[in-house]
């Protein structure tokens, strides 16, 4: 049939892309999470916000983000926020085709306890389990932003 | 469906971690929600976000429901010691039913218990996080 085997050599394409992909998709879908806990998360100096990171295995978003110094913690923050990032690049794994892995997280030293602190008082909007509450109602743009780099696109 | 604390509630209450509601100081206290200041030795239970599950039967979905459980005390081994004891009590609890239309496929702790700052009567604070599988029944 005329014209068969170049759509399947195009279809056959898309195919071996599609693992590819799934890391993009994920890495999108991960930056989603971030900026949902970002928009949740208590405000002082803006510093947990700022600390905020996603990783893959060979990259990341947000690698030299703005401290406000006004704590002197600056200089602290920003040397935690360099480790971690780096620890959690080294944690996922580097077969970005058969085990793609995408991580959200804070860097700033106080995180865990804000996050984990349920009687704490904030402002509206904002909350401990900023980050679990991302996760919770953000699933489906995560499964969404896969779907997206996944399909077959008649353009490519 | 009860918010899954009140179920985990009952279970600390049934396995004798602690009283329910009570201001009595010889005993711990479970409370929901929002830590009284009395008595000292609290265990608080608060609903976290959890996920709503795929659906089964074409109609009703399966809850992976997350709670917090936190515990204070004066003492920093009695609040530590308590926080293990909800862990072991509730960990893998494996399957129950709870009335009216609520079925329990297990219960996983999923951390070591979490020592949070003191609080403003320098009172110890852990925290330790659960997630309940479950779903509604006919």
């Amino acid at each position: 049939m005329e014209g068969l085997e170049e759509v399947l050599g195009t279809l056959k394409n898309q195919v071996r892309l599609i693992p590819f992909r799934t890391l993009t998709g994920m890495i999108a879908g991960g930056l989603t999470i971030q900026r949902r806990a970002q928009n949740l998360v208590p405000r002082d100096l803006g510093n947990l916000r700022a600390s905020a990171f996603t990783t893959w295995s060979k990259g990341a978003k947000n690698t030299a983000p703005s401290f406000s110094n006004d704590h002197g913690d600056a200089s602290k923050l920003n040397k935690r926020h360099t480790q971690v990032v780096a620890e959690s690049k080294a944690s996922l794994s580097t077969n970005e085709i058969l085990h793609p892995e995408v991580e959200v997280g804070f860097s700033a030293f106080y995180a865990l306890f804000v996050h984990e602190d349920m009687e704490a008082k904030h402002l509206n909007g904002k909350q401990a389990k900023f980050l679990q509450q991302a996760v919770s109602q953000g699933m489906p743009d995560v499964i969404k932003a896969i779907e997206t780099e996944t399909i077959i696109k008649e353009s490519d | 469906m009860n918010p899954v604390t009140v179920d985990i509630k009952d279970l600390l209450v049934e396995k004798s971690i602690g009283e329910w509601g009570t201001i009595k100081e010889s005993v711990w206290g479970i409370f929901i929600g929002k830590e009284p200041d009395n008595p000292t030795n609290t265990i608080t239970l608060y609903d976290t976000p959890g996920v709503v599950g795929k659906q089964f039967d074409n109609k009703r979905h399966f809850f992976h429901s997350a709670f917090q459980i936190r515990v204070r005390s004066i003492d920093y081994l009695d609040s530590y010691a308590k926080a293990q004891a909800c862990i072991e009590a509730l960990d893998r609890y494996g399957k129950f039913q709870v009335e009216p239309n609520t079925s329990y496929d297990n219960i996983i702790m999923e951390d070591e218990p979490l020592a949070l700052p003191e609080d403003s009567q320098g009172r110890t604070i852990f925290v330790t996080n659960g997630i309940a599988y479950r779903r509604e029944i006919a």
